[in-house]
């Protein structure tokens, strides 16, 4: 490992990841296999009522952006539930807090508006994913409504939603992310059902079509995946 | 009264209905979750919504005060929403739990000889309960009542009912309340009882400018405008915790007693809600709030003093 200790010193030397060569798709596919076709279909390309819920209660989001070299920044944002707001079916609302002047999401996005956003809600294991286009506002009514603790948001970035999807719980539940939560933000967000069977009667039509016979058993399917089949 | 006040209840409680009561307005009805008759009060009151994101807002009751299984707001849709209706009207559903602070009660409403009810828009909602309460007394009382359209006026089907005693105005059609026509001549022995928008209630002071003092009552969503008073430090004696707390000019009361750990509490910050009301021992306060019935208390969330020191019952 000696080698490291001068790639610190010295960079563009060789480093680890020298090592190895990159392997094609092609490759990547023959050990992965391909996905099912109702996971290939879950992306849609507006908020459906579900995942609009979703997002007002979500509590973390991580959002990445480019710049026009195509290098990527990646940044996680906290904040109340609900700070994240949703305009309409296509439209997003994100607000930026005093204090971080950073702005390296701000120089992407002026450069290039690509977004990608995943969100969580505290006690939920699956997350919501967007991905889209952005640009920044300072529209002082958007940023009263995006007001914390009685302050507007100091700038607010608008998302046009170009795709939407939900991800299973796998990686929350490997990490062991939630200790409970005493909002009971979950609770809220599935109003006493399970997040399939709330996706489920959300695209019931579409996912018969993928599913067919399975889609009465996809929480059951999924309860068994997250206990058995996590690694 | 201010007892009544001081006994503030705080409870968790279960959506039990929510309703569309007009465009841009649905009413929720509360109950608790163990079935448990929820605390009394007096038409006029509001209740604290503490949502499941953390949002605070405070709604009028507009139910049936002689119903103890329930409670019920009406709530409009702010096209800007901070979060506080939308999170209501988009996400709050029957089953789901909330919490709740109160009732409080600034209006004031008491049995009078009689009664002018005026209501703009979604200040219908305190005026209702006390126009069901004016008529279960069978007192006389009339209700003006002010919209946009009709379409957006909450509780049409219920006032029906009382239809010799309620003047509709539904601006596109009937234009504005005609105030001066009501106001000209004050009726003693009537009181006036009004909540609505500010233009509303600015246009009902003036008019009624000439009334008996006290007849005229206003509730108001949002604080009044109105020109910065310079401030200046105030020495707070807090005579039950026996400490004193010097507030600094720009900061207010309460937020220098709360970081002194003093038991205080605090909701709207802007002098509308009431839930900081203190009574005052020694000193003159210099009320800043728009609830104007402080009597021997005071809202230590903008009002300040007169003489650079109180003594506070805190």
């Amino acid at each position: 490992m000696s080698r490291h200790e001068d790639s610190r010193t010295t960079p563009s030397t060789r480093t680890a990841a020298d090592d190895y060569r990159p392997i094609a798709m092609d490759r990547v596919r023959e050990i992965i296999g391909h996905p099912p076709p109702f996971i290939a279909a879950k992306k849609e390309s507006h908020l459906g009522e579900f995942i609009i819920r979703f997002i007002a209660h979500s509590t973390f989001f991580c959002l990445a952006t480019a710049d026009d070299a195509g290098h990527l920044d990646i940044s996680p944002k906290g904040d109340p539930p609900g700070a994240v707001r949703v305009l309409d079916p296509w439209t997003l609302a994100l607000p930026d807090r005093p204090g971080n002047k950073l702005a390296d999401t701000f120089e992407n996005l002026t450069r290039n508006p690509a977004v990608g956003l995943v969100f969580l809600v505290p006690g939920l294991r699956e997350v919501v994913r967007v991905n889209g286009d952005a640009f920044i506002s300072d529209d002082p009514e958007l940023l009263h409504m995006l007001s914390a603790d009685g302050r507007p948001a100091v700038l607010a970035t608008v998302v046009r939603v170009r795709e939407v999807f939900s991800q299973c719980g796998k990686a929350v539940i490997r990490s062991r992310l939630w200790e409970g939560d005493p909002r009971h933000l979950a609770e809220a967000v599935l109003l006493g059902g399970g997040f399939y069977t709330m996706h489920i009667a959300e695209n019931a039509a579409k996912m018969a079509d993928s599913l067919g016979d399975q889609l009465g058993e996809l929480t059951t399917i999924a309860e068994n995946q997250y206990r058995n089949n996590l690694y | 009264m201010s007892d009544g006040i001081r006994a503030l209840h705080e409870m968790r409680v279960r959506v039990r209905q929510v309703r569309w009561e007009a465009a841009g307005v649905v009413s929720v009805e509360f109950s608790s979750p163990d079935g448990r008759q929820l605390p009394p009060w007096r038409p006029g009151a509001h209740v604290e919504l503490a949502l499941p994101t953390g949002i605070v807002r405070q709604y009028s009751l507009c139910g049936s005060p002689q119903d103890r299984s329930s409670y019920r707001i009406g709530v409009l849709r702010e096209r800007a929403s901070r979060g506080g209706s939308e999170y209501v009207h988009a996400f709050l559903r029957p089953g789901q739990c909330v919490r709740l602070r109160g009732p409080l009660d600034n209006f004031g409403f008491r049995r009078e000889r009689a009664y002018l009810f005026i209501a703009g828009g979604i200040g219908i909602t305190p005026v209702l309960a006390m126009a069901e309460q004016a008529a279960a007394w069978g007192l006389p009382w009339q209700l003006l009542y002010g919209g946009r359209t009709a379409d957006s006026m909450a509780f049409l089907d219920e006032l029906r009912a009382h239809r010799n005693n309620v003047r509709l105005y539904p601006k596109d059609r009937a234009g504005r309340i005609p105030l001066d026509e009501w106001l000209e001549r004050p009726r003693s022995g009537t009181a006036v009882y009004a909540c609505g928008p500010e233009s509303l209630l600015t246009a009902i002071e003036e008019r009624a400018a000439h009334w008996a003092p006290g007849s005229v009552r206003l509730e108001r969503f949002r604080p009044r405008p109105k020109p910065t008073r310079p401030d200046t430090d105030v020495e707070v004696v807090c005579e039950r915790s026996n400490r004193t707390v010097i507030v600094p000019a720009g900061r207010s009361i309460l937020s220098a007693l709360e970081d002194e750990g003093l038991p205080v509490t605090g909701s709207c910050r802007e002098g509308v809600c009431g839930m900081c009301r203190t009574r005052v021992i020694d000193g003159e306060p210099d009320h800043r709030d728009d609830i104007h019935t402080a009597g021997d208390d005071m809202y230590i969330c903008v009002s300040r003093a007169r003489g650079g020191r109180l003594v506070l019952d805190v």
